[in-house]
C-alpha cells in the first residue's frame, strides 16, 4: 500500500514541474501533505499514540491544511495568482524541467539500490532525494518569492519523507523533522514574508537587490 | 545546572516582556549576562563532568561558553549605547533584550550540546532568534537582507538534517541508536564510509551559512550590514564559533577513520575558497562593515585550512577562533560608533581619527590586529597554520593562501588608512562623541588580544589540547 503512496508523491513532483498555476501549486502541497501523513502511518512500525498524534498534526493539519489555506490567503491578497507571471519569471522550459525531474528519478533510484540495506527504505529514500533536488532546482530556475517558499516547502516534504526512510529505529529524528517544519512554517511563511509582500508589492525576487558590495 | 540556566532564561524573557521601562530591561539583561558569567565558572569548575543527557561540558564546550559569555556582556553595553542615539521605542527595546538572551541561550545550546540532533535544533534556534536581532531597525534593507538569511539558514539547516539522516543510517547499520559524540567517536571504525561521506558534505554545506564559508556566505556578509553593529559583533564571532562547532563535532568523530585524508582535502578545498572569494570581494568593497564582515570570511576560510591539517592545525584553528572573536568583535563595536559619529554613513568615512581620536587608535590598532600582524594573538595562530602547512610540505596551497593573504592585507590597510588618516568629509561632520564605557570596553577587547599575543597561555593551550586529545 506505501508503494501507493510513494508513487503518487513521486507524480505529485512530477506535476510540479509542468504547473505553472499559483493554485495548483498549494493544492499539490496540501496533497502531499495527507500522502506524506499515509506514508508515515504504514511505513513506522513502532510508534506510540503520542507520536502518531504529533505526527498527524503535523502532516494533515500543518501540511495539508493549514499552510495551504494559509499561502493561498497570501496569493489572494497580494494577487499574485497571475499563470503569466509565473511562466515569465521562469528560467526553463516545463519539457526540460520533465526532463530532469525524472533523469533525478532514475539516478536516485540506482544510487538507492547502491547503498540498499536493511536499515534504509529505498523507494522512500529515492523519492525523498528527488524531492530536495527538485525543491533545490525549482528555487534556482523560479525568480518569484512565492515559488521559492513552495519549493522550500517541497524540499522540507523530502526531508520529512527521508526522515521515514531512516527513521524506524529513531522517531527522535522524525520529531526533529517536525520541528523544523513548524519553525519555519510560523516564522518564514508567516511573519516575514507577510511583511515582504507589503513593503516590495512585487513577488520577483528581482525586487530584493539592494544589499550590494 | 544547565536545566536551572535554561529556567533561568526563559524567567528573564518572561520578565523583560512585562517590564515597562527601557532602562529596565536592560538591567535584566545584565543581571541575565552575570548570571552566565557565574554559570560558565560553574562549568569551568566542572569540566568533563556533566551528568546531564543532552549536554556535555568538555573543553571546548566551555571555552566558547566563555567568550561567548564575556562578548554577551560586553555587546549589550554596547547595543544600549545604540538604542538611546537611536531613540527606540519600548517595544522594540524589549523585543530585542527578550530575544537576545534567547539567542545566548541557543548559542549554549550548540556549545554544550552532546548529540548531533540537539545541536542542530539549537543551530536552529540561533537562526530564528538571530534574525529578529538583525531586523532591529526595520527598514526595507533590512527586512531585504532578513528573508535572504532567514531563507538561507533554513535550507541549509535543512541541508545539515539531511546530513544527520545520512548519520543516523551508518549508525543504525551497527545498531547504534543514538548520536552522542562520544558514542559516534568509539563507533566511529565500524561504520560505511561512504554514508560517512555523505553526511560530512551535507554538514559542511549546513553549517557553512553560520560560519560565514563557503558556499553559504552571502547571507551572513548582508546580515552583518544591517544588523546594529553590537550584533554584527556577536555574529562575527559566537555565531562563527557555533557554525565551526557543528562541523568540528563531525571531523574529530570521524578523523580516526579512512574518510580522514578525504575529509582533509575537502576542508582544505572549503577552506582555500573562502578564502580567494574573501579577497576578490574586499577588492571591490566601500562599505566598511561589509569590509570587516569579508574579513571575518577571511578566517572562517583559515579556520577550515587549520581544521585540515590534523592535531596541530586543529590546536591553531580554535586559537583563531578565540582571538578573532574577541578581536572582531571589538572592531564591529568601534564601527558601530564610528557609523553613529558620522550620522550613519558607512560607505564614505574620511578622517575619522581627526574626528576621534581615541576611537581611530582603537580601530587602527585592532585593524593591525586582525590582519595578524604581532602583537595580535591571530599572528600566533597563522604562524602555526603557516608552519604546519610548511612541515606537512604543502608548498603550492601555502603560497596561494600567501597570496591571498597580501591582497587582504593590501586592501584593509588602504581602506582604513583612507577611513581614518584622508581628509575628512566636513559634511559628515558631528558633535556625538562616544562614551567612555564603550573605548573602556574597546580596549579591553584589545588588550586581552595583545596579552595572548605576547604572553602564550599555558591555561588556554592545555584546555585545547585536552578536547583534541
Amino acid at each position: 500500500m506505501d508503494s501507493l503512496f510513494i508513487l503518487l508523491f513521486a507524480v505529485s513532483i512530477l506535476y510540479f514541474s509542468i504547473s505553472v498555476n499559483i493554485k495548483r501549486y498549494i493544492m499539490l502541497l496540501g496533497f502531499q501533505g495527507v500522502l506524506l501523513f499515509l506514508i508515515a502511518l504504514i511505513g513506522l512500525d513502532e510508534l506510540s499514540y503520542f507520536n502518531i498524534g504529533f505526527i498527524a498534526v503535523e502532516t494533515l493539519v500543518f501540511k495539508g491544511i493549514l499552510i495551504p489555506v494559509y499561502l493561498l490567503n497570501i496569493a489572494k491578497r497580494n494577487k499574485i495568482t497571475n499563470i503569466n507571471n509565473f511562466k515569465n519569471h521562469r528560467k526553463m522550459k516545463g519539457f526540460y524541467l520533465i526532463l530532469a525531474t525524472i533523469s533525478v528519478f532514475i539516478i536516485t533510484i540506482i544510487l538507492g539500490n547502491l547503498l540498499k540495506n536493511d536499515f534504509i527504505k529505498i523507494k522512500y529514500l529515492s523519492t525523498a532525494i528527488t524531492a530536495v533536488i527538485m525543491g533545490l532546482i525549482f528555487i534556482v530556475i523560479n525568480k518569484t518569492i512565492t515559488i521559492h517558499i513552495i519549493s522550500f516547502i517541497v524540499i522540507e516534504n523530502g526531508v520529512f519523507l527521508m526522515a521515514l526512510a531512516v527513521g524506524n529505529e529513531m522517531p527522535f529524528l522524525i520529531n526533529t523533522a517536525i520541528l523544523l517544519d513548524l519553525f519555519v512554517s510560523v516564522l518564514v511563511l508567516g511573519i516575514f514574508f507577510n511583511k515582504l509582500t507589503y513593503h516590495f508589492q512585487d513577488d520577483s525576487s528581482d525586487a530584493l537587490s539592494s544589499l550590494k558590495d | 545546572m544547565i536545566y536551572t540556566y535554561y529556567l533561568v532564561v526563559a524567567i528573564f524573557i518572561g520578565l523583560i516582556l512585562l517590564l515597562r521601562s527601557k532602562n529596565l530591561t536592560h538591567s535584566a539583561v545584565y543581571i541575565f549576562n552575570i548570571f552566565q558569567i557565574g554559570f560558565v565558572i560553574y562549568l569551568f569548575q566542572n569540566l568533563n563532568g556533566a551528568k546531564v543527557d543532552y549536554f556535555n561540558y568538555d573543553s571546548i564546550s566551555v571555552l566558547f561558553a566563555c567568550v561567548l559569555s564575556v562578548l554577551s556582556f560586553i555587546s549589550a553595553v554596547h547595543y544600549q549605547v545604540y538604542e538611546i542615539h537611536q531613540d527606540e521605542l519600548l517595544r522594540t527595546v524589549r523585543i530585542h533584550n527578550a530575544v537576545y538572551i534567547g539567542f545566548n541561550a541557543a548559542l549554549m545550546g550548540v556549545y554544550l550540546s552532546s548529540r548531533y540532533g540537539m545541536l542542530w535544533a539549537f543551530v536552529e534556534a540561533t537562526t530564528l532568534t538571530g534574525a529578529t536581532l538583525i531586523y532591529h531597525d526595520r527598514k526595507a534593507v533590512v527586512l531585504e537582507a532578513v528573508w535572504k538569511y532567514i531563507y538561507a539558514c533554513s535550507i541549509s539547516i535543512t541541508l545539515a538534517f539531511v546530513g544527520i539522516l545520512f548519520l543516523s543510517v551508518a549508525a543504525q547499520e551497527i545498531h547504534l541508536n543514538e548520536l552522542t559524540f562520544t558514542l559516534l567517536k568509539q563507533n566511529a571504525l565500524l561504520m560505511n564510509p561512504i554514508w560517512l561521506k555523505a553526511a560530512f558534505v551535507f554538514i559542511l554545506v549546513g553549517f557553512s551559512v553560520k560560519m560565514g564559508a563557503i558556499p553559504m556566505f552571502n547571507v551572513d556578509i548582508d546580515a552583518k550590514d544591517v544588523a546594529p553593529s553590537p550584533i554584527s559583533g556577536l555574529f562575527s564571532s559566537v555565531v562563527l564559533n557555533a557554525g565551526f562547532l557543528g562541523i568540528f563535532r563531525f571531523y574529530q568523530a570521524f578523523s580516526n577513520t579512512s574518510i580522514d585524508t578525504w575529509m582533509n582535502h575537502v576542508l582544505l578545498i572549503a577552506g582555500i575558497s573562502t578564502l580567494f572569494f574573501a579577497a576578490a570581494y574586499l577588492m571591490r568593497i566601500k562599505n566598511c562593515k561589509r569590509m570587516y564582515a569579508y574579513s571575518s570570511m577571511e578566517h572562517a576560510g583559515l579556520v577550515l585550512i587549520a581544521l585540515s591539517l590534523g592535531k596541530v592545525g586543529m590546536l591553531a584553528a580554535f586559537l583563531h577562533l578565540t582571538y578573532n572573536a574577541i578581536l572582531k568583535s571589538g572592531i564591529f563595536f568601534q564601527v558601530g560608533q564610528m557609523i553613529r559619529i558620522n550620522g550613519g554613513n558607512k560607505t564614505e568615512i574620511r578622517g575619522y581619527f581627526y574626528q576621534n581620536p581615541i576611537g581611530g587608535l582603537i580601530l587602527l590598532f585592532g585593524s593591525i590586529g586582525i590582519m595578524a600582524m604581532p602583537p595580535s594573538g591571530l599572528f600566533i595562530s597563522e604562524l602555526m597554520i603557516f608552519k604546519e602547512l610548511m612541515l606537512q610540505k604543502h608548498w603550492i596551497i601555502t603560497v596561494l593562501i600567501l597570496f591571498a593573504l597580501i591582497v587582504i592585507f593590501y586592501v584593509l590597510l588602504r581602506a582604513i588608512f583612507k577611513m581614518l588618516f584622508y581628509p575628512p568629509n566636513p559634511n559628515n561632520f558631528s558633535n556625538i562623541k562616544g562614551k567612555p564605557v564603550e573605548y573602556v570596553l574597546q580596549i579591553f577587547l584589545l588588550g586581552v588580544s595583545i596579552y595572548f599575543g605576547i604572553f602564550q597561555n599555558q591555561y588556554l593551550f592545555d584546555l585545547i589540547q585536552a578536547a583534541i586529545n
